[in-house]
């Protein structure tokens, strides 16, 4: 250009600008000031209510009458900036900087995002780093002991188990009590139709959330208060898990790439002290028979003798890979991952593999117009243990407390071998008659759990698409998905093991396909207008679930080469097992929520949902609920207190539902069998015209407090939930032709208090540590069982739903003592007819009717804790971070039949070494009566309901980051994690977390080492 | 701007169109100045041209990106992605806080001695969260600082990334409210906000007529010796400029100003060989300081 040429312009364009001053564009650019990165949607404001948002790459543009103009820039997570504009010979740039402040956070809400300053709800955010500090292959293991209010409970240490979740207690009794799963928006059912396959003889179910890959998570929120559960009306009764997956992030066009590798070491984390060959030996000849024969020198000689538990148990090697892909571009972002996770369990042949790939993109294809899709694609497959499967007779050896090989393998005598002199498995035990030895076969657990098979093959795809649209305040956005799950079970015991010994080998396979159609179509509306802000949201979503399965069992095989892959060669073919089912939920939502000011905001939810699990007259479901925020730091008696950074109070109530029951279950159904060679019907459920929802009314207060600087965090939550209409299998009489009948019966309420702190105790350039700590204490009770007071339930008829007592309340006679020589046993009460003697256990005559009996019974603790609490921190001091996390519960109490089965002493089975110290008429004893055959009490006692208190060391982790040349592409950590690494707790069983409330034996948990480096490019 | 400056600019670019169609193109120089610093230039053409009267020099406005040369306030961050640019340094400018004088909390302000961590604690964020720890459990009856607002430039080319950099801290750090537009607008902002406060070229702060400090603004009482105070509340612009041009400071950001530039030919090198030497008498007269002497 040449000179005269710019000087024109220059000219020209003074000229223009000042012709056109009364309606000129100033534009310009928002950025975050830390990197650089362009931000889209800062809100730009001015003049009179009006604004814009910035594009994608954080432009803006606004005409204006006249200069100077007074901007108000804002963007959820960063300060406000103020600008005043004075004349436009260049572009304006907004360089925002990043807030700290837990109120300034958006949070993930059902169907949308929410700033937190606006939020009415109790919602709970648990970040990444959580996952990636944890090595546990399913997010529920990293969750515990992270939420206020939520309560980690695994099943069992077997690897890919599920986990029981509760938030704020059980509010059901035969409906779901897990709360919902939300991935990605969109929703992860779980039907309560589609856990099994109808094989059976699998003790273990694959954990639903084992389609998540942890390090896939960016965030999990949980919802815990109804106006924020409400959006999803019939299934937010139970809490909310909303799972935010990774992203790339928008602006950052490098694609990130990294790649991790773990390898950890596994060992049982408590050894239960069992007697040894020669204790054993001298046992059964003091007390018992002597069947081995064994002299005294003889016993002496056999020392220690076999360690079947050590010989069931093994140190499991686990090793995981990991990569992941994510960037951005113009008008796309993406990511990608794989993962590869192989985890052997501590029990001999157990473990845990998953493959699974993740995709998560979006394109904005057009101006205003979105599209993406989210898919995950992957395998899992666990290999557990048989069970010996609960049996409604006397005699089968799980009544009588084995349950399966690895607690067969506890009451081996240790005086039996694994293996013959001759390297063979040794399947002689002459101290065996009762239930796993047939002829001159015994089984032998080691070969049991070596060549036995019990697996879970999951193959899923979690899919769904999306677009949206935006015009003007409106958005309008339709999802499509598909959630489709194979799961297989395979199952296969030989003629000489436990369960094959009877049936000369036994063997299944079992199939069930399930799809779950999602439809969600969505209007929202965002306006500020002024001093009132309003998001609304108005939608429409559909589900309909299929569900297919098919089992068939054979026994009497000739070959077991082929195990479960030559179903064809066992000679007896079980009945085969076949089903549909079918679902569907058609739903209505509606929110708005309504910001005056920025201090007073409002959320009402509504839901309506039909769903086909009830009778036709009571499909519809109506779930409103509504919620007030005050952020009263605004307010000017606050807005001067340095200390404080914000508060915030809470109020909200509503009503949330449940329809977590099998398909059908309020019409007739009859199940197939066969009889005298033809087929034969029985009836399996009557008929409820008037089944309808379970609903929970709930009420929640809630404070939110910040303290100096954003570096002290408080939340607050009160609570109070009724659930009503109980969904609850009912005591039929035999004229029904059924024993139960599921009927909307009684109140459940659950009334607690949440309290999390927060805190950066030191920020500074080389050294952060931060901490943070949550309590809760909920109070479950039954307040109302209708005309069904008193139902008694369990294997060993252990617990009682019971008018004023908690759901999961034990139910036994409360133990006194042991009957001492010499004691004045005629005021003793009569144990059947009979007046104890002195070595005899002493029970309470809680009706003082002079006999012990079923009616002497009483409440002994409940499964639900008093208190649950976690403690984690983090340091970071310079290359070198540490992570830490507890997490605890206090009250709770865990019936521990392992224990009692290991008590029980008799001529065949091994006991724990406690029984030593068992009454004698020389030494006495208090606490185990004197050794007998005798099978114990039918009602279990005081002393086998224990406490289930615990203080875990759920994680500590050290890790380094070493610093690299520059010129190097890469980052790189190592670390090393020790999970589980000790455990204070009074119970005496394996590990005091066995969801359910019955430690029948459960697969024990393990202590983890594990190493490992990630590389990010 | 009315309809006759419209006029002016439309003969200019008429005559400016009539010398490219004739040929004679030959010694125009095209500047780009802000308009804080726009009369020091329009000083230094207005000299050069008594020398050389068949050069044409022509000032645009700071937003233009294509001139001979660009007259910049603010160190320029370097981007390799970008044409190397040469700089000649040819004045140099200082910063001084602020308010105005109507602002009812005046006399806390004055009668505070501003040392360097008081200007850090009113002019920026706290630097991490230790920082802001202190700050928060400070008594808020002594926050003065909260109490007042600061204003600062957003602009690249603005002197308040200077003064940020002068106290280790990025413009970003700066706590308040930001304009958009000349720094001489900041002067403006705080007129509207009484209890403000800002920094400043002495060229905008100081009256070049009377050579006092504008009535209605006041300076922050800094910290710095006694003689040194006496001579910065005189109010006295070349008592000021003296001052600073003779003794360090630590408490006034001093900064180079200098035309940057592509490239150059015999009338620029001229030019800015005259700037750099005889041109230097004119920049006290406009409010800045002269080049060092062994520069």
């Amino acid at each position: 250009m040449t000179t005269q040429h710019k000087i024109l312009l220059a000219a020209a364009f003074s000229a223009a600008t000042s012709l056109a001053a009364h309606a000129q564009t100033i534009s310009g650019t928002i950025s975050d000031a830390l990197n650089g990165d362009p931000i889209a949607g800062a809100a730009v404001k001015y003049g009179n209510g009006r604004g814009v948002t910035s594009d994608i790459d954080g432009h803006f543009s606004i005409g204006v009458k006249s200069l100077p103009i007074k901007l108000t820039i804002t963007y959820t997570g960063y300060r406000p900036q103020t600008l005043t504009v004075y004349d436009d010979e260049e572009d304006i740039e907004v360089k925002l900087t990043e807030q700290r402040n837990f109120l300034n956070d958006v949070v993930v809400v059902g169907y949308g995002t929410q700033s937190r300053t606006q939020l009415t709800g109790s919602v709970v955010t648990v970040k990444a780093d959580v996952f990636e500090n944890s090595t546990a292959s399913t997010l529920d293991g990293a969750l515990s002991g992270q939420v206020a209010g939520l309560n980690v409970t695994a099943a069992s240490g077997q690897p890919g188990a599920e986990s029981s979740i509760r938030i704020r207690g059980g509010n059901s009794v035969n409906a779901s009590n897990d709360p919902l799963y939300v991935v990605d928006g969109f929703i992860y059912y779980k039907d309560a139709s589609s856990s099994g396959t109808g094989l059976g003889a699998i003790e273990s179910s694959l954990n639903p959330l084992a389609t998540i890959n942890p390090n896939d998570i960016e965030r999990i929120e949980v919802l815990k208060d109804v106006s924020a559960t409400a959006i999803y009306g019939s299934r937010g009764a139970n809490g909310v898990i909303l799972i935010t997956t990774k992203k790339g992030k928008l602006g950052e066009k490098k694609a990130h790439i990294s790649y991790g590798y773990s390898i950890g070491l596994s060992s049982v984390s408590k050894h239960l002290d069992l007697l040894n060959a020669s204790e054993w030996a001298q046992f059964q000849k003091t007390y018992f028979s002597n069947k081995g024969g064994y002299t005294d020198e003889q016993i002496k000689a056999l020392g220690k003798g076999t360690d079947w538990q050590d010989a069931v148990l093994r140190t499991a090697v686990q090793q995981a890979h990991e990569l992941s892909i994510n960037g951005s571009t113009d008008k796309s972002r993406y990511a990608f991952s794989a993962s590869y996770t192989d985890q052997d369990g501590i029990v001999l042949n157990s473990g845990f593999q998953r493959y699974n790939f993740h995709t998560n993109a979006e394109w904005e294809l057009q101006k205003n117009l979105k599209f993406g899709i989210n898919a995950t694609y992957g395998r899992s497959k666990q290999q557990g243990l048989t069970t010996t499967e609960e049996q409604v007779f006397n005699s089968s050896p799980y009544s009588a407390g084995i349950t399966n090989s690895f607690v067969y393998a506890l009451l081996m005598p240790p005086v039996i071998s694994v293996h013959n002199a001759d390297g063979s498995y040794n399947f002689t035990n002459p101290y065996e008659y009762a239930y796993f030895a047939i002829g001159d076969h015994a089984a032998n657990p080691v070969y049991d759990l070596k060549e036995s098979v019990a697996e879970n093959v999951n193959n899923y795809l979690l899919s769904n698409v999306w677009a949206s649209y935006k015009l003007g305040g409106f958005t309008l956005k339709a999802t499509v998905g598909l959630s489709s799950e194979k799961l297989t079970q395979n199952y296969f015991s030989g003629a000489y093991t436990s369960l094959g010994l009877a049936t000369q080998g036994i063997g299944g396979t079992g199939n069930r396909q399930t799809d779950v159609w999602q439809q969600e179509y969505t209007l929202s509306y965002n306006k500020e207008l002024g001093i009132h802000q309003i998001d609304a949201l108005a939608g429409y979503t559909k589900q309909t679930s299929t569900s297919t399965h098919s089992a068939i069992r054979t026994n009497h095989f000739t070959n077991e080469t082929l195990k479960q892959y030559n179903l064809g060669d066992g000679a007896n073919i079980y009945t085969p097992q076949t089903g549909i089912s079918e679902s569907t939920l058609n739903s209505l939502i509606a929110r708005v929520n309504y910001t005056l000011l920025d201090r007073y905001n409002a959320t009402a939810t509504f839901r309506a949902d039909r769903s086909s699990r009830f009778s036709k007259n009571h499909r519809w479901g109506y779930f409103p609920s509504l919620g007030l925020s005050w952020n009263a730091d605004k307010e000017n008696f606050l807005a001067h207190a340095r200390h404080i950074d914000y508060l915030k109070l809470r109020l909200t109530g509503g009503l949330v539902g449940n329809q977590e029951i099998p398909d059908y279950a309020f019409s007739t159904s009859y199940n197939t069998g066969s009889y005298g060679g033809s087929s034969s019907y029985a009836k399996a459920n009557t008929a409820n015209d008037n089944l309808k929802w379970e609903t929970t009314a709930s009420y929640n207060l809630g404070a939110d407090l910040g303290l100096w600087g954003g570096r002290f965090n408080v939340v607050l939550d009160l609570y109070y939930k009724k659930t009503s209409d109980l969904l609850l299998d009912v005591p039929m009489g035999f004229a029904n032709g059924v024993t139960s009948q599921l009927q909307n019966v009684g109140n459940v309420e659950n009334k607690g208090i949440e309290l999390a702190v927060n805190g950066t105790l030191l920020k500074r350039r080389h050294l952060q540590w931060t901490a943070s700590a949550n309590l809760a204490h909920n109070k479950n009770e039954i307040t109302n069982m209708g005309k069904t007071n008193n139902v008694i339930q369990g294997a060993d008829n252990q617990q009682i739903l019971r008018k004023g007592e908690a759901l999961g309340s034990f139910y036994g006679l409360q133990f006194v003592g042991i009957v001492q020589n010499g004691e004045d046993v005629s005021q003793q009460p009569t144990v059947n007819g009979l007046t104890p003697k002195a070595g005899d256990a002493k029970f309470a005559d809680a009706n003082n009717d002079g006999k012990i009996d079923g009616n002497d019974r009483v409440i002994l603790g409940s499964i639900q804790p008093d208190l649950t609490y976690g403690f984690s921190s983090q340091l970071q001091v310079r290359e070198w971070d540490f992570s830490v996390t507890f997490a605890g519960s206090h009250g709770g109490k865990l019936y521990n039949a392992l224990g009692r089965r290991l008590e029980q002493t008799g001529d065949s089975y091994n006991v724990l070494s406690t029984v030593k110290d068992a009454w004698t008429a020389e030494r006495g004893g208090n606490t185990l009566p004197l050794a007998s055959t005798s099978r114990p009490f039918s009602y279990i006692d005081s002393r086998y309901v224990q406490s289930a208190s615990y203080l875990k060391l759920r994680n500590l982790t050290i890790g380094y980051r070493p610093r690299l040349p520059k010129s190097f592409p890469l980052s790189l950590r190592i670390y090393a994690t020790a999970s589980n690494l000790f455990t204070l707790t009074p119970y005496k069983g394996y590990d005091p977390e066995v969801s359910g409330g019955t430690d029948r034996g459960a697969y024990p948990s393990a202590r983890t080492f594990t190493f490992g480096v990630s590389i990010t490019l | 701007m009315n309809a006759k400056t419209l006029l002016t600019a439309i003969a200019v670019a008429t005559t400016l169109t009539a010398r490219g169609a004739t040929g004679q193109n030959d010694g125009i120089i095209t500047i780009a100045a802000s308009k804080t610093s726009k009369p020091l230039v329009e000083r230094w053409i207005e000299g050069y041209k008594t020398l050389h009267p068949h050069v044409q020099i022509v000032v645009m406005s700071g937003g233009t990106t294509d001139a001979d040369l660009t007259l910049t306030l603010a160190p320029t961050p370097s981007n390799p992605q970008e044409t190397p640019t040469k700089v000649t340094y040819v004045a140099r400018y200082a910063l001084l806080p602020v308010t105005p004088a109507s602002n009812p909390l005046l006399a806390d302000i004055q009668q505070k001695e501003w040392k360097s961590k008081d200007l850090k604690k009113l002019f920026f964020r706290a630097e991490d969260l230790d920082e802001e720890y202190e700050e928060a459990t400070e008594s808020k009856h002594n926050r003065l600082y909260d109490k007042l607002t600061v204003y600062s430039g957003s602009s690249r080319k603005s002197v308040t990334r200077t003064f940020a950099a002068h106290f280790g801290r990025r413009a970003d750090d700066l706590r308040g409210n930001r304009i958009a537009g000349d720094d001489l607008y900041l002067l403006s902002a705080i007129e509207e906000e009484k209890t403000a406060v800002t920094f400043n070229t002495l060229s905008n702060l100081y009256d070049l007529t009377s050579r006092t400090l504008s009535p209605n603004l006041v300076l922050l009482p800094l910290s710095v010796k006694k003689a040194q105070s006496e001579a910065l509340l005189s109010g006295n612009l070349d008592e000021t400029l003296q001052l600073i041009e003779s003794q360090h400071i630590d408490l006034i950001p001093v900064e180079d100003i200098g035309f940057t530039y592509q490239t150059t030919d015999a009338d620029i090198d001229q030019f800015l060989r005259w700037v750099v030497s005889d041109g230097q008498q004119y920049n006290h007269q406009q409010g800045f300081l002269r080049l060092p002497q062994n520069s």
